[in-house]
């Protein structure tokens, strides 16, 4: 009977607990709606009336800063690695110039984008957020325009962005600018490589170029024990993904979902085009010989690039297309061993129809936005970026301050060590900061790419690293973004998915190609025909 | 108003509440109420209050318009999800990983359990208790990263050892065929012993007189297990078996989406993966919030049913 009562008594002090807290989520739902409903816009602009920080009344500069008060804002970004997430010499220093005060916020990337939302439930919005997906700001109503305010406030912004960079700075779901950009103005970034100690190796004395000639090498290190490690079977002629490969037939894309453009400029997707086709007749042979990685769809550059990575380091892989990085670290792990091991940057592959391409960095990301919580300061925020856009923010946020992270030889600034030395060294004192937007200047990265020393200098790891950077030069191409039309939004982690497992099948021959393409057009009622239609559409806007 | 003789032997039969008694009965157990307070606000803060935006369901729910300013659409997300062409084919994948995993991996602690049970004390059997709890804590990232590495073609120890012995390598992550016992396996050395300690508590509970006299009457080892041992594990058991049954419809998430590949897609979409694709990474929060309440309505059907059999049947339930 004991028991039976205190069993009751929980139970009433369970059920009143709930009941009590249902009321007072209840209460607090009436005063938080109100709060998520409306972002603190007002709260932010008493702020704004009580400091008041305004810059004079025509262009905002007086004296020697920017702005006549103290003006404030609050910015959240997330880092890695070696980012400091405290304040940097080159911050205060800009802050110093502009008279402005930052509150920076930053996060660990790790989960950042669970970190925005709670953010924007919260009463706390910044006044900008970076790093985070534009599309779904977008959505949530969170963020505002910037295209009135860059053609105002932000000349110098605009004047650092080229013709191709505005597909990438518009949203494709209104064709406006909604993010204030990170620019590295350094194309070079992929290379198609290979371990020439292994072309000794087989007897082969000239760089492939052609794509018999590719096939031949390819074979070669199948078939004759390339590595020398005494197993002929363990070679992977090619290692990696197979989109790597797009370019040599033609279709010139830089990840595993495809968007380019046709013959006429018209956005698609890379399987609508006729070459994708022989790119995959191709495929299936190569796959066939044992000449593409069995392991193609679980790693490579855009799948999983430390997987490949591991391949390159295990002295198993013969050539890969991948960051042109990998010649300088493959080489260095394998020289340990075999100081003959050599991987080096070669021209990209040559299709069977005689096409090559490799895919250029592209110059612009997207990076911070205003958030309507910070709608009211917009004008000046915007004006203070354009001083981080002009030559002297350009210097600033590429070579730090002079005497301290650079000094100025023939009149150029030249990066001191140990800021020059390393992008780690170069990050943790805030150079080469991208969570915050501005332009890094090329020269400063080939500065720190190269350690500060002269091409003569470099070891030869560096010196393939470097010459892997530029002997693609010729056959840069601008990839075409992904753009996030609503179908896509919706459609893609259904729709794309099963495009890369078809992918997947039919180059291991489990389903022939016209399998694939039947299985590829039952897609389109489902949502695939959304994405392209409205894909174009989005195009035909923000190409213009 | 007239009481009839069923209500009066209602009443006669209730004892009264004594309120008196009640509070001081309260006031005596204080602590106790004081233990269990933390739980009770955890479970009301973290498992009850967030209940009220189950309603997230029925909206184009957006963070900063709230419900107010919010899309009121019905059914729409649960439509969308089960008028999806994949519905039929996901839920099917998430059960039969379950069922799986129900036939393999439930039973496999139990008799890991009994077999440390059978163990003399001693360091060898802290030993192996140790290093089965080991690989639970492990990080998902990192148990798949081990995995994948594993059985690779290329630098994988398990393919090497094949080839040695002659035999052709097999890209397992390769093969849809291979997703659901690597699953299954990788499941049951992850989590056996740590799943193994709570049958473990209950064996201690065992009377140690129901062996001796089982000894006495000539019951060898296997014997014993068969008639005391089982039998006194068996509540437990049962209401584990209960608790699993509930969670038929739900598979962990972290490791099913990164082992999912485009080789094994077809049998490696499940709910959880579908949910994360189609609903957090476009942050489409009323579709998961639908699929989870979908979920969560099947898995109470499922813990109840088990529950009414178990009792009908063993007289043994969650309540």
């Amino acid at each position: 009977m004991t028991k039976m009562k205190a069993k009751r008594i929980i139970g009433l002090i369970l059920a009143i607990m709930m009941l009590a807290t249902i009321f007072v989520g209840c209460k607090g739902k009436d005063a938080d709606t109100e709060i998520d409903q409306k972002p603190d816009v007002s709260d932010a602009k008493d702020k704004e009336d009580d400091n008041k920080e305004k810059e004079d009344d025509d262009d905002g500069e007086e004296g020697d800063t920017l702005f006549k008060e103290t003006f404030k804002f609050s910015y959240m970004g997330s880092i890695w690695g070696v980012h400091p997430d405290g304040g940097t010499p080159i911050f205060d220093e800009l802050m110093k110039r502009t008279n402005t005060e930052i509150d920076f916020r930053w996060y660990p990337t790790d989960q950042y984008q669970d970190k925005v939302t709670v953010t924007l439930a919260s009463d706390d919005i910044p006044d900008m957020i970076a790093n985070a997906s534009i599309p779904t700001l977008i959505d949530e109503g969170a963020i505002i325009p910037l295209d009135d305010l860059l053609e105002e406030h932000g000349p110098n912004i605009l004047a650092n962005l080229q013709e191709d960079d505005y597909p990438y700075m518009r949203a494709a779901i209104d064709g406006n600018i909604y993010a204030v950009p990170f620019i590295l103005d350094f194309p070079p970034a992929y290379a198609m490589q290979i371990r020439k100690d292994w072309l000794d190796n087989v007897g082969i004395s000239e760089v492939p170029e052609t794509w018999d000639e590719w096939k031949a090498a390819w074979k070669a290190f199948k078939e004759q024990d390339a590595n020398g490690d005494g197993d002929p079977t363990n070679e992977i002629p090619y290692a990696g993904d197979i989109y790597g490969l797009l370019p040599a037939f033609g279709i010139n894309v830089s990840n595993k979902i495809g968007f380019t453009t046709d013959a006429d400029g018209n956005y698609t997707i890379m399987y609508e085009l006729p070459e994708f086709r022989t790119f995959l007749e191709e495929m299936r042979e190569l796959y066939k010989e044992g000449i593409l990685d069995k392991e193609f769809a679980t790693r490579g550059t855009y799948i999983d690039n430390p997987e490949l990575e591991k391949v390159c380091d295990a002295n198993l892989a013969g050539s890969v297309m991948t960051w042109a990085a990998n010649t300088r670290r493959t080489t260095e792990v394998l020289q340990e061993l075999d100081e003959n091991a050599a991987m080096i940057g070669v021209k990209p592959v040559q299709g069977p129809d005689g096409k090559q391409g490799i895919p250029s960095r592209v110059r612009v990301t997207p990076t911070a936005a205003i958030t309507v919580a910070g709608e009211d300061k917009a004008e000046d925020i915007i004006k203070f970026f354009n001083y981080v856009f002009s030559e002297e923010g350009i210097k600033l946020m590429s070579y730090g301050i002079e005497g301290e992270h650079h000094e100025m030889v023939d009149s150029e600034p030249m990066l001191k060590s140990p800021y020059v030395d390393s992008f780690e060294n170069a990050r943790e004192a805030g150079l080469n900061f991208t969570p915050f937007p501005h332009l890094f200047a090329e020269e400063a990265f080939l500065q720190i790419m190269m350690g500060g020393q002269k091409y003569d200098e470099l070891p030869d790891a560096m010196k393939y690293f470097h010459d892997a950077l530029y002997v693609g030069e010729d056959y840069f191409f601008t990839p075409t973004p992904t753009l996030n039309t609503e179908a896509y939004t919706e459609k893609q982690g259904e729709i794309l998915p099963k495009i890369e497992s078809l992918l997947a099948q039919c180059v291991t021959g489990e389903i022939s190609i016209d399998d694939f393409y039947a299985e590829y057009e039952k897609l389109k009622p489902v949502g695939l025909q959304d994405i392209l239609d409205q894909g174009a559409e989005a195009w035909s806007k923000i190409s213009k | 108003m007239e009481v009839t003789g069923v209500e009066r032997q209602k009443k006669i039969s209730q004892p009264k509440v004594n309120h008196k008694k009640v509070r001081a009965k309260i006031w005596a157990d204080r602590y106790m109420y004081l233990m269990i307070l933390p739980v009770v606000i955890y479970f009301v803060l973290f498992h009850y209050w967030p209940m009220l935006w189950l309603r997230i369901a029925f909206y184009d729910y957006k963070i900063l318009k709230g419900f107010e300013g919010s899309k009121f659409v019905g059914l729409k997300h649960f439509k969308s999800f089960i008028q999806s062409p994949d519905f039929l084919n996901i839920i099917w994948n998430t059960l039969y990983l379950n069922l799986l995993s129900l036939a393999f991996a439930f039973p496999a602690p139990i008799v890991f359990a009994l077999l440390l049970n059978e163990l003399a004390a001693g360091k060898f059997k802290k030993t192996v208790q140790t290093i089965s709890y080991l690989p639970h804590f492990l990080s998902m990232v990192v148990v798949v990263s081990m995995i994948k590495n594993i059985l690779s073609p290329s630098i994988g120890i398990v393919n090497s050892i094949m080839k040695n012995m002659g035999m052709e390598e097999i890209y397992f992550l390769g093969e849809a065929k291979y997703f659901r016992p690597i699953m299954i396996i990788s499941g049951i050395w992850q989590e056996m012993g740590w799943g193994s300690i709570i049958y473990l508590s209950a064996l201690s509970g065992i009377d140690p007189e129901l062996y001796e006299a089982a000894v006495m009457d000539g019951a060898g080892r296997f014997k014993q297990v068969i008639y005391i041992t089982l039998p006194g594990i068996a509540q437990t058991i049962i209401v584990m078996l209960i608790l699993r049954i509930g969670t038929l419809l739900s598979v962990g998430f972290e490791k099913v989406y990164l082992m999912q590949n485009a080789y094994n897609l077809s049998v490696s979409e499940v709910i959880s993966t579908y949910v994360y694709k189609r609903g957090m990474i476009n942050n489409n929060y009323s579709l998961a919030t639908a699929v989870g309440m979908f979920n969560g309505i099947i898995s109470l059907i499922l813990v109840s049913l088990a529950n009414s059999l178990s009792r009908k049947y063993t007289e043994i339930s969650l309540i």
